[in-house]
C-alpha cells in the first residue's frame, strides 16, 4: 500500500507540469487525412457509429463528423484501426446490448438485453477476453519485403563479383591474345593499355568524356560506344565477346526492337566513324552520347527503384496503413500526432516484446495486440524494472500475479470523471467515451487505485492505475480515448494528453508489432514460404543434375598431343564401316589371326591347316570340323585381300573354289554381315585358346 | 552505279530469281555476291534441289548468255575449251569454241570427269581466257562458272583438285527444303510452272551483261579499312595454324573474301566493309579451301566447324570486349 501511495504521489508530481492541449485535438484532426472530419460523403461504420450519440452539433474539432453520424452506417462495420475490433453499437432508441471492443465480424450485440441510456441496463454478461484479430497480410509482406531486400543484396553483391571476376578474366585473356609486336619497346605501353578492357558503364562514359575534352573523339565515340554495350550485357540481353561483330548484338536484341532500332542506329553512326570515311567529331559525339545515355540510364533507374522499393516496402506499408485503417476514426494517428505536438517521442513498435530497449518510458498495448504468453512475461518483468505499461483493453490470460483487473461488457455511462486520487489533474476535463467496457478489480491481485470512473454507473471502473516492482500500470476499459474520433469529443485530448506525457518515450504496440523478421530465414518461414523455397531449391538441383549449368566460359578441351590405341582402332573400324569394307577388315585381322594361332601351338607343318585344326581343338575344346572350317575360310579371306601373303600355289590351288565363293573383291560382296560374324568367330576361337593355355 | 542503284538493283535480282527459285533465299543471296564480286560459285547438294533451275533463272534474269556442260567421265579437255578442227573447205585448222565460250557456264555435276577434264577450266576461271595449240582466247565479260557437284561420299565421283578449287569464290551448301516450301514448289506446278519457260513463270530480265560489269566495278569504290584487312588476313592466317587443317587457305581466299565482303557492303548499301560483312562470308570462302587433317576427318570434324572455331578465336576490330 505504501508503495502504491509513493507511485501515485509520483504520477502527480509529473502530472504537475502538464499543460492543457487546448484546441491542439482539433489542430491536428484539420489534417485532410482525416476524412471523416471532412469528407461530405464519409459514412462511419457501425462501430464509428457509436460515438455518434457523444459528437456535438456543431463539432468544432471535426466539422464533418455531425454530418456523417446523419448518415446510416456502413454494412459490416469493418473494423480498420489498430484500437480494438468491431462492435454493434447501433444507436437505437432501446440503446440495446454493448459494443464489443476488439472484437471480429458483424458485431452482433452480446446480450440482446435491453439496456443502455435510460439506465435500465441488462445485468453484466459473463466475462470474456476481447477476441483477437489475426491479421496476416501485413506480416507476410514485410517478410517479403525482407526476403525481397536480402536477395537484391545478395544478387548484386553476387553481381559485383562477377563482374570484377570477370573483369580481371577478361584482362587476363585480352593478355594473352595480344599479339606480338613489331616493336617491343614502343609497343609496350600500347599493350599494356590495350590488354585493359574497361567494363565499367560509368568509367567508360566519363573515359568518353575525357577523351572528347582532349579532342579525341575517335576514342570517345568508342568509349560511349562500348559503354552502351556494356550496360545491354549486363542487363543480359547481350554476350559481349572479341569475335561478335555488331551485326551480332543487333541479332541479340531481336527480342527488343525497340533497343535493337536504337543501338542499330548508334551502330550506323559508329561503323561510319570505325570503318568508313566520316571523321569523328564532337557533334557526332554529342548525337551519340544523348543516345546511349538512355540506354545507360534506363537500368540504373530501375535499380534506384527497386532499391527504394525494397527499402520502403515496410515504409510503404506503414504510409498506407498511416493513410488508411491509422486516419480512420478507429485509428491512432491523430492522438500520436497530438502526442508528438508537446516533444513526446512516439512511435509503433515493430520489433518483438521479447526485449525491451531502455530509453523507453511507456508501452500501450492498444486492442489489436497481439501478445504471447512471452511477451507478457517480459513485460512484466520489463514493468517490474520501472517501465509503464498501458492495457488499452487488451489483458494477459490466466495470469495470477498481475491478473488485477478483467472487462465487464455492461457499462452504459459515458462520461468519465477522474477518481478522486487523480481529481487534481483529470478532474473538470469533459472526457466521453461510448458505453461499454469497465474494469473490475479482482480480489487479490495487484494493488490498483482508480484513475477513471464512469459517472453514475454501478460499475464505474473505466482506467485503474496500479503499481508491479518499481514500474506502473495504467489499465484502459478499452482504447477508445486512445482514437482518432475521441479527439473530437469532449477534453478527451486533454485527458489523453495529461495521463501519458512525462514518462519518457512512447510506444504503441499493435497488430504490426513483431511482424518484422530478423533475419532472411525468419522471413521466408513468416511468411510461409519455406516449403516453396525449399521445393524450388529441390527443383533447382534436379534441373542441374538434368541439364548442369556451365558456370564459367566454355573452352575447348586441351589439345591432346597424342591419342590412345584404341581410339585409332575406333577411328580406323568406323573408317572401314563408312566404306563399307568389311571384306578388307576381315582379310586383314584373317591374316593377323591366323599368325596368331600358329604361334600359340607347337611348331609343325605351319602350312598344314589340318594339322593347325587337330591340335586346337586339342587344346580349344572346339570340334575339328568346326575349326577346320573357320581356318580355311580365315585363309581364303586372307589370301583373297589386297595385300595378300605369299603362299604355296598349292595351297592357293586348294584354297581356290572358297576364295571364289568368298568373292571378295566382288563389289557386292564388300560388306556383308558374315564377315563381321567370322571375324567374332576367329576371335572366340583365340580367346578360347588363351584360356586353355592359362587354365593349364 | 551509285549505291542505292546498286542495293535496288540487286534486290530486284533476287526477288525475280525467287519466284522460280522458293525457299532458297541463302544460296540466291550467295551466288549472287559472287557473281557480283566476279567469283565462281561451287555449289553442293544431291540432285533434284534445282540448282540447274537457279542457273537458268540467274541467266535469264541477268540477260546473260548461258550455256549448260554436263561433265561426265568420258568428257575431254577440249569438249570444254574447243579445239582446233581441220576444215577441209579452208584447208586449215579452225577453233571451234567449246561451251566455255559463255557468259554464264553451269558445269552441272563438275565432279564426276576426271581431273584432267576438270583442270581444264583452270585458265578460263583464273584469267578468263582460253588457251589452245598456242593461242590465248578471251573469255566473253562477266565470265562466270557456277559448278555443281554431289556430295563426294556419292557414287562414281572424284574429288575436285585443290588447284581447281581454290578458284571457285564460295561453296555453297544446298539443302533439302523445308516441307512447306516444298509444298509451295507442288502449288507451282499444279499452276502450270513450266521450268522450261522461265519467262511464262513471270520471271522478267533485270539488267544486262554490260550493268553486271558497270556494277562489278563499282565495287572498287568501296572503302576497305585497313583493320577490315587485318581481320581477314587474321582469319584466312588461322586457317593455316588450326589443329584440325592439314593445309590452309591460300592468299587467294583473302583476296576473294574482300571482293564479296564489297559486294555485300554495297549491296547493304554501305560504301564501307564492316567486319561482320567478313565474317558472315567466311564460310562460304574458306569452306571449300582448307583441308583437315585425316584424324580431325575421322572425328567427324568438318571444315565449317573449323571455320566456326577460327571465326571464335579471331578479335573483330574495334570490339568492346
Amino acid at each position: 500500500m505504501t508503495s502504491t501511495l509513493l507511485v501515485y504521489a509520483a504520477v502527480l508530481a509529473m502530472l504537475q507540469g502538464a499543460a492543457p492541449a487546448g484546441s491542439e485535438a482539433a489542430e491536428v484532426l484539420e489534417d485532410d487525412r482525416y476524412r471523416f472530419c471532412h469528407d461530405d460523403d464519409y459514412r462511419l461504420d457501425r462501430w464509428e457509429h457509436q460515438w455518434c450519440d457523444l459528437v456535438g452539433e456543431p463539432n468544432e474539432a471535426c466539422p464533418g463528423l455531425p454530418a456523417a453520424c446523419q448518415r446510416p452506417p456502413r454494412e459490416g462495420g469493418q473494423l480498420d484501426g489498430p484500437g480494438g475490433g468491431e462492435g454493434d453499437c447501433d444507436g437505437s432508441g432501446k440503446g440495446e446490448g454493448s459494443a464489443k471492443p476488439g472484437g471480429a465480424g458483424q458485431g452482433e450485440t452480446d446480450t440482446g438485453e435491453p439496456g443502455g441510456k435510460d439506465g435500465k441496463r441488462a445485468a453484466p454478461p459473463p466475462r470474456e477476453p476481447p477476441p483477437r484479430r489475426t491479421v496476416t497480410i501485413p506480416t507476410a509482406m514485410s517478410g517479403m519485403a525482407q526476403v525481397v531486400f536480402f536477395v537484391l543484396i545478395a544478387a548484386g553483391l553476387a553481381l559485383l563479383i562477377g563482374v570484377l571476376l570477370k573483369g580481371r578474366l577478361t584482362g587476363r585473356d585480352d593478355l594473352e591474345d595480344a599479339e606480338p609486336l613489331v616493336d617491343e619497346s614502343e609497343a609496350e605501353p600500347a599493350r599494356e593499355e590495350a590488354s585493359i578492357v574497361e567494363t565499367d558503364v560509368q568509367r567508360l562514359l566519363k573515359r568518353a568524356r575525357q577523351a572528347a575534352a582532349r579532342g579525341d573523339f575517335d576514342q570517345a565515340i568508342a568509349d560511349v560506344y562500348a559503354a552502351a554495350l556494356r550496360r545491354l550485357e549486363g542487363d543480359g540481353l547481350l554476350d559481349l565477346h572479341s569475335s561478335h561483330t555488331n551485326a551480332d548484338h543487333l541479332r541479340a536484341l531481336r527480342d527488343h526492337p525497340e533497343l535493337a532500332a536504337t543501338l542499330r542506329a548508334i551502330v550506323g553512326d559508329v561503323e561510319q566513324v570505325q570503318f568508313g570515311a566520316t571523321r569523328a567529331s564532337a557533334s557526332l559525339f554529342e548525337s551519340l552520347l544523348a543516345r546511349v545515355l538512355p540506354l545507360t540510364a534506363r537500368p540504373l533507374v530501375a535499380l534506384v527503384l527497386a532499391v527504394l522499393a525494397t527499402w520502403l516496402t515496410p515504409g510503404l506499408a506503414w504510409a498506407g496503413d498511416m493513410a488508411g485503417s491509422f486516419s480512420s476514426p478507429a485509428g491512432s494517428r491523430a492522438v500520436v500526432e497530438l502526442l508528438r505536438r508537446h516533444d513526446i517521442d512516439v512511435s509503433y513498435r515493430l520489433d518483438e516484446l521479447d526485449s525491451m530497449e531502455e530509453d523507453v518510458g511507456v508501452i500501450v498495448l492498444l486492442s489489436d495486440a497481439e501478445l504471447e504468453d512471452s511477451h507478457w512475461q517480459a513485460a512484466r518483468q520489463w514493468v517490474r524494472t520501472g517501465g509503464v505499461l498501458v492495457l488499452a483493453g487488451v489483458f494477459p490470460d490466466d495470469d495470477d500475479d498481475w491478473a488485477i483487473v478483467n472487462v465487464a461488457t455492461s457499462s452504459t455511462a459515458t462520461r468519465l470523471s477522474g477518481a478522486w486520487q487523480f481529481e487534481d489533474r483529470l478532474a473538470g476535463l469533459d472526457i466521453q467515451v461510448p458505453p461499454g467496457a469497465a474494469l473490475r478489480v479482482e480480489p487479490g491481485g495487484l494493488e490498483a487505485l482508480p484513475m477513471l470512473v464512469r459517472d453514475g454507473d454501478d460499475e464505474p471502473l473505466y482506467a485503474l492505475h496500479g503499481s508491479l516492482g518499481r514500474g506502473e500500470i495504467i489499465a484502459l476499459a478499452d482504447d477508445h480515448l486512445l482514437t482518432n474520433i475521441a479527439l473530437a469529443v469532449g477534453y478527451n485530448g486533454e485527458a489523453i494528453l495529461r495521463i501519458l506525457k512525462g514518462r519518457g518515450s512512447i510506444q504503441l504496440v499493435t497488430s504490426w508489432t513483431g511482424a518484422g523478421a530478423s533475419s532472411p530465414f525468419e522471413a521466408v518461414h513468416r511468411a510461409r514460404l519455406t516449403p516453396f523455397i525449399a521445393q524450388l531449391l529441390l527443383l533447382l538441383a534436379l534441373l542441374f543434375l538434368w541439364k548442369g549449368v556451365a558456370f564459367g566460359k566454355l573452352r575447348d578441351p586441351l589439345d591432346t598431343t597424342r591419342r590412345r590405341f584404341a581410339d585409332h582402332v575406333r577411328a580406323v573400324g568406323l573408317q572401314y564401316t563408312r566404306a563399307r569394307a568389311s571384306a578388307h577388315a576381315l582379310s586383314a585381322y584373317a591374316r593377323w589371326a591366323l599368325e596368331r594361332l600358329r604361334e600359340r601351338v607347337p611348331r609343325g607343318r605351319q602350312s598344314d591347316l589340318d594339322e593347325l585344326a587337330d591340335k586346337l581343338a586339342v587344346r580349344t575344346g572346339w570340334t575339328i570340323d568346326e575349326i577346320t572350317s573357320l581356318l580355311r575360310y580365315a585363309q581364303a579371306a586372307s589370301d583373297a585381300g589386297p595385300a595378300t601373303s605369299h603362299r604355296p600355289s598349292s595351297l592357293r590351288a586348294g584354297l581356290e573354289p572358297t576364295a571364289q565363293a568368298l568373292s571378295l573383291n566382288d563389289a557386292d560382296q564388300r560388306h556383308l554381315p558374315m564377315h563381321v560374324e567370322q571375324m567374332q568367330r576367329l576371335a572366340q576361337l583365340i580367346a578360347a585358346l588363351g584360356r586353355r593355355r592359362e587354365s593349364s | 552505279m551509285n549505291l542505292e542503284s546498286y542495293r535496288h538493283t540487286f534486290e530486284r535480282i533476287h526477288q525475280e530469281t525467287s519466284k522460280v527459285l522458293l525457299g532458297q533465299g541463302d544460296i540466291i543471296e550467295h551466288t549472287l555476291l559472287a557473281l557480283l564480286a566476279g567469283g565462281h560459285v561451287l555449289i553442293e547438294g544431291v540432285p533434284g534441289l534445282g540448282k540447274t533451275l537457279l542457273v537458268r533463272a540467274l541467266s535469264h534474269v541477268l540477260g546473260v548468255e548461258h550455256k549448260r556442260l554436263q561433265f561426265t567421265p568420258d568428257l575431254m579437255p577440249s569438249d570444254v575449251t574447243g579445239g582446233n578442227v581441220f576444215n577441209q573447205r579452208e584447208d586449215a585448222f579452225v577453233f571451234v569454241p567449246g561451251p566455255v565460250f559463255t557468259q554464264l557456264l553451269l558445269a552441272d555435276e563438275i565432279n564426276r570427269a576426271p581431273a584432267k577434264t576438270q583442270s581444264a577450266l583452270l585458265e578460263a576461271m583464273q584469267d578468263l581466257s582460253v588457251s589452245a595449240d598456242g593461242v590465248t582466247r578471251a573469255l566473253p565479260r562477266p565470265f562466270v562458272v557456277i559448278a555443281t557437284q554431289n556430295p563426294i561420299e556419292s557414287q562414281g565421283t572424284y574429288p575436285l583438285p585443290e588447284a581447281q578449287i581454290d578458284r571457285f569464290l564460295m561453296k555453297v551448301h544446298v539443302n533439302h527444303p523445308a516441307q512447306a516450301v516444298e509444298k509451295s514448289i507442288l502449288h507451282a506446278y499444279t499452276r502450270g510452272f513450266d521450268p522450261n519457260d522461265l519467262p511464262g513463270a513471270g520471271l522478267e530480265q533485270v539488267v544486262g551483261g554490260d550493268q553486271i560489269v558497270a556494277m562489278l566495278e563499282g565495287l572498287e569504290a568501296i572503302r576497305v579499312d585497313e583493320d577490315i584487312m587485318t581481320y581477314i588476313t587474321d582469319i584466312v592466317g588461322q586457317t593455316r595454324s588450326h589443329r584440325s587443317v592439314y593445309l590452309g587457305a591460300s592468299p587467294r581466299a583473302s583476296i576473294g573474301l574482300l571482293k564479296v565482303s564489297r559486294a555485300l557492303a554495297a549491296r547493304n548499301g554501305r560504301d564501307f566493309v564492316v567486319p561482320d560483312d567478313v565474317k558472315s562470308l567466311a564460310p562460304a570462302v574458306l569452306r571449300h579451301r582448307i583441308l583437315l587433317h585425316p584424324d580431325a576427318e575421322i572425328e567427324g570434324v568438318t571444315t565449317d566447324d573449323c571455320v566456326h572455331d577460327i571465326l571464335l578465336g579471331v578479335r573483330v576490330p574495334h570490339t568492346a570486349a
